[in-house]
Formats: structure tokens, sequence, C-alpha cells
């Protein structure tokens, strides 16, 4: 799980364009949207297209989003539950 | 009513000049991200926003930045009496032939809402406006090259019949080649540079 964590805090650094953010800041259990990384609508849609494009999972309901992104740990958890590549 | 231009700028990707004084150099052989990146630093600007824009919004945040700051509108938090006016060539094709990418193959369908969102030139204008909470009048004019006439007969036109007090105006162009920024401050008052097409063309040429 470590790995995909990792993995993923990269990846959003890198799809979101967080400049200055690097892996270690992103506290594993902070909400991603808030205050945290200061996250948009369209962050969390290009999240939902990242969810699909790297992992092979369909998001059918966006507003599953809020919850799924609650966190890097959940976000993590749930890809790891679910993913199919 | 008496207009005058008292403040421009050019952003090229060799420099970066405001009212005809150098302020720094830049590397044109850089890819355009990097000189625009190169440009925000060496401004000072803290803006993170900056950062997920398209290169066409990019190049326009700075040059606003380069045309407001040390300026008294800078720091006035409502400018609902400033325009801004904006041109260029190549309306927002760069960033559309980039999205264009994300949705070309079947197989690789992954349409990008970050790209998809800078799809539209004026994006460009609202990127300014939300950074410097600017709330007037806009548009975002497509032409084949900087043209003073349709500038100045637009921008007379709102200081003539709105409640515009300033107007941001000029040429942003953002190309797969280059880039080019050309930005003036229009304001009422007649001390300074007369804001008509001769001046517009020679100041334009000085770039």
């Amino acid at each position: 799980m470590d790995e995909l964590i990792l993995e993923l805090k990269q990846e959003i650094i890198k799809v979101l364009n967080l400049e200055g953010v690097k892996p270690e800041d992103i506290d594993n259990d902070a909400p991603l949207f808030g205050d945290g990384l200061g996250l948009d609508s369209i962050d969390a849609l290009e999240l939902i297209v990242l969810l699909e494009k790297n992992y092979g999972i369909k998001l059918e309901d966006p507003g599953k989003g809020r919850e799924i992104f609650g966190s890097i740990n959940i976000f993590a958890k749930y890809i790891s539950d679910n993913r199919k590549k | 009513m008496g207009l005058a231009v008292n403040k421009y700028c050019f952003i090229t990707p060799e420099k970066v000049c405001i009212n005809g004084q150098k302020l720094f150099d830049l590397d044109a052989r850089e890819p355009h991200e990097k000189s625009l990146v190169q440009a925000y630093r060496n401004l000072e600007i803290e803006y993170p926003k900056f950062f997920k824009m398209d290169n066409l919004s990019k190049l326009a945040l700075l040059a606003s930045e380069c045309i407001l700051k040390n300026t008294d509108l800078y720091e006035i938090k409502d400018k609902g009496n400033v325009a801004v006016v904006l041109s260029n060539a190549s309306s927002s094709l760069v960033t559309d032939s980039n999205y264009h990418q994300t949705i070309d193959e079947p197989a690789n369908y992954f349409p990008s809402p970050s790209l998809f969102v800078y799809t539209l030139p004026n994006i460009a204008i609202g990127e300014i406006c939300i950074k410097h909470k600017i709330f007037g009048e806009n548009i975002f004019f497509v032409s084949r090259q900087f043209d003073s006439s349709v500038l100045y007969l637009y921008v007379n036109e709102l200081f003539g019949k709105t409640y515009t007090d300033y107007c941001i105006a000029g040429w942003v162009e953002c190309n797969v080649k280059t880039y080019e920024a050309f930005l003036f401050l229009v304001e009422k008052g007649t001390n300074g540079r007369a804001f008509d097409t001769m001046t517009l063309d020679n100041l334009y040429k000085t770039k």
C-alpha cells in the first residue's frame, strides 16, 4: 500500500500541476479538498479521469468523489480494492 | 474626453519590458512553458493557480501584472470600473490542439477537464479578472495581426458609453512557434501619450 500511496501522490502532483509540492508534503490523512492542497472542482474532474486512465476505475457517480477523495489513505484503499489494471 | 496611455509592456520569449525599459532577459531557447515560469519567478508573483493555466492565460496574466503593479489600481479591491480588451491571431489554438489529442484515439479517450477549460481565448481575460478582482467590461478579438483600429474604436466606445475609467488592452498571441504580449493601460486624462491608433502602432513597433 505504501508504494501505491507514493505513486498516487506523485501522479496527483503531476496531473494537477501542484508546483512546489513534494509527496512528503501531502498528509495521508488530510482531506484532499478544502484548505490542504487548495484543489478545486476542475481538479476533482481531473482525478476522476486519472482513476479511469491509470487504474481502469470508471466512477459512474461523480458525487462519490467526495467520499473517495477524503484523504490519500482513503483514495489509495479505494483504488486497491477496485483497480482493474 | 481625453484618453491617455501611460503604461505599456511587452513580453516575448527574449525579454520582458515595461514602458520601453527592459526588466529582464528570458532564454528564447527554452520551451514556452519554462520561459513563462521564469518570467513569473522574476516578477516575484505568488499565485499557485498560475501553474494550472495554459500558456495563453499565463502570458496574459504576466502582462497584466506588469501593467498593474506599482499603480494605484493594484491595491484597489473592487475594480468595477476597469475593462479588459484583448486580441490575438491564434485564439486558443495551441490548447485546442492539446485537448484534441486527449480525445483523438478511441482506445485512449480521456478528455482532460483542465485542458478543456482553456479552450477559449477569453478565459485568459477571466484569469486576469480573477487575479485582480476586475469586474468591468471585457471582450477578446481575434484578428490576423495587431489591429490598432479595432482596439482604439472599441476601447474609446467603452469609455464613452460605460462606467469604464481604466482599460487594460492589447495583444496576447501564443502559438506553437512563439508568443508575444503587448498590453497597455488606457485611462482618462491628457497627461502622457494620447490614446490613438498612431500611438498604439508606434508603441507596437518598439517591441
